[in-house]
């Protein structure tokens, strides 16, 4: 799998979205992030992992109190493909209409003759 | 950092826009090579070779040159082809600047509209599909809060 369809798939599960929108408030511990959702500690490591290594999450190094923070450049990537692929259809749909209006013209012309 | 345009933060890409043709000729130049070679990507592509294989599970390949010199290919293959309503196709993207574009999904429907045909272009990773389907929602709220985090980084 591409990094990328990595992304999205960690991205896909709605509790995963849900702790990444509760990082986007601030680091927090594997414990403060299993209150809320009403989930076991292992539960939570799982997606937790899923979510490192998709590239969306950071951990601390500290082995006790190990916080959880958002990775802006991973979340950054997977917004970012939108952005390029609007410039790719945008300007291909600037390309045929003008090409459109070429083969369109070019038959009014022979339709003349 | 800039992160994203502010007015688009979202994981599926739609446009739509009205092309002065009828839509028998929009599907034609949607689908044949020697047509799609003359308007299919960037400003700045140069060159364009495409094969396409157009029937359902068919394979369709795009080499594509840029001004810069640098070579990208595209491939997929046809999922749908309603002629001359609506094409689907799976999306591969891979350039040598490194950039790549995931497995992503196309949908093209065709319309007639006054004025011509209204052509609506979707374009979306695979994991969003299938979160979709799964689920049986939207990306959510949860989504747009990041995004808005981003706009403040």
């Amino acid at each position: 799998m591409d990094s990328l369809s990595e992304t999205f798939q960690a991205l896909a599960d709605p509790t995963r979205r849900a702790i990444l929108a509760r990082l986007a408030r601030g680091e927090a511990s594997v414990s403060e992030l299993s209150e809320p959702f009403d989930m076991s500690l292992p539960a939570v490591s799982k997606h937790l992992k899923v979510l490192e290594r998709a590239g969306l999450i950071e951990r601390g190094r500290q082995a006790q109190w190990r916080p959880c923070r958002l990775n802006a450049q991973g979340l950054k990537t997977a917004f970012d493909w939108v952005v390029e692929y609007r410039r790719f259809w945008e300007q291909s749909f600037d390309r045929l209409d003008a090409y459109l209006e070429e083969i369109q013209s070019k038959d009014a012309s022979d339709e003349r003759h | 950092m800039n992160v994203i345009d502010a007015a688009s933060p979202e994981t599926i890409l739609e446009l739509k826009r009205v092309f002065a043709a009828p839509k028998a000729l929009l599907f034609k130049v949607w689908t044949q090579p020697e047509h799609m070679v003359r308007w299919w990507g960037c400003a700045d592509a140069t060159k364009n070779e495409i094969q396409t294989d157009l029937r359902p599970g068919g394979a369709f390949s795009v080499r594509m040159e840029l001004a810069d010199g640098t070579i990208h290919r595209i491939w997929g293959e046809y999922r749908e082809i309603a002629e001359p309503d609506r094409l689907v196709f799976t999306w591969s993207w891979k350039g040598e600047t490194g950039f790549e574009g995931g497995d992503t999904l196309v949908t093209v429907t065709f319309e007639e509209v006054a004025g011509g045909t209204e052509v609506t272009l979707r374009h979306e990773n695979f994991a969003t599909v299938e979160a979709r389907d799964s689920h049986g929602e939207g990306w959510g709220a949860s989504l747009e809060r990041l995004v808005g985090f981003l706009a403040d980084l």
